[in-house]
């Protein structure tokens, strides 16, 4: 019978005591031995200290950074939508989210960036028309069937491979949607001003170009001088309103 | 000629003025209307004159003399690439619209 063993006089066992363990060693040192021998018969040297190969991958898995993208999506001409702008919000965020699970809807508004980011299909779903303009800036004021506009997420995708995928893809295309990078991905563009007397066909680039490479358009202040943009949109008056170019800035 | 007008000023929120604005870049600009080109070379690209004079496509196209009965000299007001790229614009005063359309 096995005598029982207790705190006051525990049974020390050492592993290599283990008649099993050193015969099983026996036999590997047996077996490389002959290993040996068969080698130096043929000729070959025989490393005294063999090296092993380190079969141990990395196990730093890979870590996904995510991009902060500010976009904006733009309705087709001439292409009818009964569909209200809040469910399209829904169907468009919940085809963004369904990409990438670390995708993050933020709040549009650089200055409020502490409000918490829409991150599941849940909080998408139980968005209301109110916090929904927390996340989405439409173009106008009163815009109802519409989900043109600005929005602001963060992914571990580029806006590419978002545009790429086939559910947004498809969404795009089958709502008219087009898809466009905002030139600014740290701050909203905001309209700062505008240029009367300008075309509105006239080429944008060109009038851009001309007020960024100008000696005036200095900053010593910042680190780098701030993105501009120039888009054509309505002057609106009281009772009229006149095509027009505006510039806008980070 | 291009006028830079703030938008952060309170003065463009007040009616009067931005009724001004608008009543100014509608009298400068009149009523504008584009045709489209395509398939033309890049604007850019110099084409030689008769005289050995070398001059971009804009320019040149910019110069063509209006007909008799146009509110212009020049045939198009504007000749610029569209903000797609994908065509060329060329701008005129809708009033004489009949001559453009004409087979």
């Amino acid at each position: 019978m096995t005598p029982l063993t207790t705190a006051s006089n525990p049974v020390k066992l050492k592993w290599t005591a283990d008649a099993s363990v050193a015969k099983l060693s026996e036999t590997i040192l047996k077996d490389l031995q002959v290993d040996a021998d068969k080698m130096q018969e043929e000729g070959e040297d025989i490393d005294d200290n063999p090296k092993y190969q380190n079969n141990i991958q990395d196990p730093s898995p890979e870590v996904k950074v995510n991009q902060l993208i500010r976009f904006n999506l733009i309705h087709h001409r001439n292409s009818d939508s009964s569909i209200p702008t809040l469910k399209l919000f829904k169907s468009f965020t919940s085809a963004l989210r369904s990409l990438d699970q670390f995708l993050l809807i933020l709040p549009v508004n650089s200055t409020k960036q502490n409000l918490p980011a829409l991150s599941n299909v849940t909080q998408i779903n139980s968005t209301d028309q109110n916090r929904m303009l927390t996340y989405f800036k439409p173009y106008f004021n009163k815009q109802q069937y519409s989900l043109s506009g600005y929005f602001h997420v963060s992914s571990s995708l580029s806006l590419q491979e978002l545009m790429a995928s086939s559910s947004v893809y498809e969404w795009l295309e089958i709502k008219r949607y087009a898809i466009k990078q905002s030139p600014s991905n740290s701050e909203e563009m905001v309209q700062i001003g505008a240029l009367c007397f300008s075309s509105e066909y006239i080429y944008r680039e060109d009038p851009k170009m001309a007020i960024t490479k100008h000696p005036s358009w200095s900053f010593p202040t910042l680190l780098e001088p701030p993105i501009i943009h120039l888009t054509k949109g309505d002057f609106q008056g009281l009772e009229n309103s006149t095509k027009m170019i505006f510039v806008c800035s980070e | 000629m291009l006028l830079y007008i703030p938008l952060n000023d309170n003065i463009t929120y007040e009616p009067g003025y931005r009724q001004k604005v608008i009543f100014n870049h509608d009298n400068y600009l009149g009523n504008e209307a584009a045709l489209c080109i395509q398939g033309l070379a890049d604007l850019n690209t110099n084409a030689v004159l008769k005289n050995s004079t070398q001059v971009s496509l804009q320019l040149l196209l910019r110069s063509l003399p209006a007909p008799k009965g146009m509110q212009t000299s020049q045939l198009f007001r504007l000749v610029e690439q569209s903000n797609s790229g994908n065509v060329i614009l060329a701008t005129y005063y809708e009033e004489d619209q009949e001559i453009y359309i004409q087979p």
